[in-house]
């Protein structure tokens, strides 16, 4: 069973999502069990949602899927998507080699994303002629120096006829921002964006995915692993494990009062800055595919596991607040869960 | 000074330089930092502060330009001093990436083996060593045949830290030891390094670039920038009146989980653009290029370190004004 948590927690208006991402569902050849398991992820414009986890958990192969990076060997046993109320065939993303229409990615590894031969203005025009519009060479450089402006670089053109060596770790990650956006993508898939960087710097780089949102009218699906970087710079978060996602709130919410036993080891693991301790972390590791249990798979891991878990099921609707649990927390049992 | 007091490490005005091409890179200029027995004092900075450049010079794998390394008292900057058994007996080194650090093509028990020799053990006392340094962190002795290959990140890193302690060392320097595990898995870590410095009266230097971990892991925290220590404290002292405005961007960039720890970061900083080249160290204060309360005064001389508190120290000019202003608690 699935505890709806409250209401819808984004305000409708009746608009069909940017990206709706339903049930999908993916298993690598000769195994039974599913990697990823129903996963549904529902996103509008000017919204900005958290896909957080653990490695292993599933947040990049659900990636993949959306950019149709899939590995050779994930088949795709179902699932929908659906682009600014646009049912995609099959054959558009998974295994597609090319990223669903109206969606941009920007890496996490800005040094590794940018070809190190050619200028950054190379590698812009580049993307800048498999655009629709074409036009003369004038007007596509015109085109990159203004997403070169859109993304804060101070001096445009030096960037354009720079190399990626010749940049900061910073300015490097804010090229593959401006590669994205000259794509006019309606959606913005960010994976890990800043991890690599330096605090200071990546706090320069959110508060620009966060101004470009709202510029731009974008969605943004933020893939991260930190959790803090997900409470200050998402409305609302999915939380997935082992193949599944466990916990949907809107951000403030999954915060204050994380519902699902597995949330609240994670947030119990981290270290705090007011110095109370770095937690007891989570015992065990997450199973091999081979060995997921039926039912809930963070059972084997769980203080509160009984036989009904074997057979909970994943949430069927992406849009309302949810914990995945047969026993969802709450205020008085979630202090005592983990010690 | 009794016994116990008498410093484990001390690092007085520690220098390197590295020639690149034809610039000469300051990777550290004049670190001076004293560890105690049993301490754990941590260094924190962004890359290219010069912290793993340090780690790499405590352990002996590459040699100071300037000043002194010292090891209960004994100078052990000469190259040659630190292949021997003496300093591998007093500091070993745990690395960020376990994945690299082991050795694929051993056993855990192998890996185990390698210092265990050096000790010229027989090879039942190796044996129950072994499963005694299994034990200590907490890895049952089925893995001593396994091979790194199946082990997960978590386990890798409790057998680089098992290999650490294999030869009783007093110090471990351990550069970001965690930050390649997930958050689960580095809660357990972290607990596990607390506990072995109880059991063991272990001393630590901790690299890391995590402050929330590191106000949670260090008794004394130095912050490092540009290859030069700008402010160091009591980790509690630090964390609760930061003084340098470096110190201050650093912790107002940190995010946080919860709206308690969000009111404890110092109002918010803008961000001044990256950190320079060591190359390219900029003249007086080396933090005036990004500091958002830079005077005239501030481009001409590099400070000195200040007191400015309780065993706190730190090198900027502007904190008695910007206390008097109230910018500064």
């Amino acid at each position: 069973m699935t505890w709806l948590t409250g209401t819808a927690p984004f305000p409708q208006t009746g608009q069909a999502p940017t990206l709706a991402l339903d049930g999908l569902s993916i298993r690598f050849a000769r195994r039974d069990v599913p990697v990823l398991d129903r996963v549904s992820l529902h996103i509008r414009r000017g919204e900005r949602v958290g896909l957080v986890g653990e490695s292993g958990c599933g947040k990049s192969l659900t990636m993949l899927a959306l950019m149709g990076l899939l590995p050779s060997g994930a088949q795709v046993l179902g699932g929908t998507l659906s682009v600014l109320g646009q049912l995609l065939a099959q054959r558009a993303w998974g295994h597609a080699r090319r990223p669903a229409p109206g969606l941009a990615m920007v890496f996490q590894q800005p040094t590794a994303a940018l070809n190190p031969v050619f200028t950054v203005g190379d590698q812009l025009l580049a993307v800048a002629r498999t655009q629709p519009k074409q036009v003369n060479k004038a007007a596509l450089t015109t085109a990159c120096l203004t997403v070169l402006e859109q993304v804060r670089l101070s001096d445009p053109r030096r960037v354009f006829s720079s190399y990626p060596f010749q940049l900061s770790g910073g300015m490097r990650q804010r090229v593959l921002i401006a590669l994205a956006l000259l794509r006019k993508p309606t959606l913005l898939i960010a994976d890990e964006p800043g991890t690599a960087l330096d605090v200071t710097i990546q706090a320069e780089i959110l508060s620009l995915l966060d101004d470009l949102v709202r510029e731009e009218h974008l969605a943004l699906l933020h893939i991260t692993h930190n959790l803090g970087v997900a409470r200050e710079t998402t409305d609302r978060v999915y939380v997935m494990y082992g193949g599944r996602v466990v916990e949907h709130a809107p951000t403030a919410e999954l915060f204050r009062s994380p519902s699902h036993p597995y949330t609240v080891g994670l947030l119990g693991s981290i270290p705090r800055l007011d110095g109370s301790g770095t937690g007891v972390g989570i015992p065990g590791t997450v199973p091999a595919v081979q060995g997921m249990p039926p039912g809930c798979r963070f059972q084997s891991r769980c203080p509160l596991a009984e036989p009904a878990c074997r057979r909970l099921e994943p949430p069927p609707d992406a849009d309302e607040a949810f914990v995945s649990c047969v026993h969802p927390l709450t205020a008085t049992t979630r202090p005592g869960l983990w010690t | 000074m009794t016994r116990q007091d008498a410093p484990l490490l001390e690092v007085q005005g520690l220098s390197k330089t590295f020639q690149v091409g034809r610039e000469q890179v300051q990777a550290l200029r004049g670190v001076d930092l004293t560890l105690r027995p049993g301490q754990i004092l941590g260094l924190a900075g962004e890359s290219g502060s010069g912290k793993s450049t340090l780690a790499r010079m405590l352990a002996g794998s590459s040699a100071p330009s300037g000043g002194d390394v010292r090891l209960e008292g004994r100078s052990v900057t000469g190259e040659r001093l630190q292949g021997e058994r003496w300093f591998k007996e007093r500091v070993q080194m745990v690395f960020q990436d376990p994945a690299t650090s082991l050795n694929p093509r051993r056993t855990v028990a192998q890996t185990l083996e390698v210092p265990l020799r050096t000790l010229g053990l027989n090879a039942a006392a190796r044996q129950s060593r072994l499963l005694e340094l299994l034990d200590l962190v907490e890895l049952g002795q089925e893995f001593a045949s396994s091979y790194p290959g199946a082990l997960s990140g978590g386990q890798k890193q409790r057998v680089a830290v098992a290999r650490a302690l294999a030869i009783e060392p007093r110090l471990i320097v351990l550069d970001e030891p965690t930050s390649a595990l997930d958050v689960s898995v580095q809660a357990k870590v972290i607990g596990l390094l607390l506990r072995l410095r109880e059991q063991l009266g272990l001393a630590y230097l901790f690299i890391s670039h995590d402050l929330s971990l590191m106000r949670n892991v260090a008794d004394e925290t130095a912050i490092l920038y540009l290859g030069r220590v700008v402010e160091q404290a009591p980790t509690r002292e630090l964390f609760a009146r930061p003084q340098h405005p470096y110190t201050r961007m650093l912790l107002s960039a940190i995010p946080v989980v919860s709206d308690e720890e969000a009111r404890l970061k110092p109002a918010h900083t803008a961000v001044v653009g990256e950190i320079p080249s060591a190359s390219r160290i900029p003249s007086g204060c080396t933090f005036h290029t990004r500091c958002p309360f830079v005077t005239e005064a501030c481009t001409r001389s590099e400070p000195d370190l200040l007191d400015v508190g309780p065993a706190h120290v730190a090198r900027c000019i502007r904190i008695p004004d910007l206390r008097a202003a109230g910018v500064l608690p």
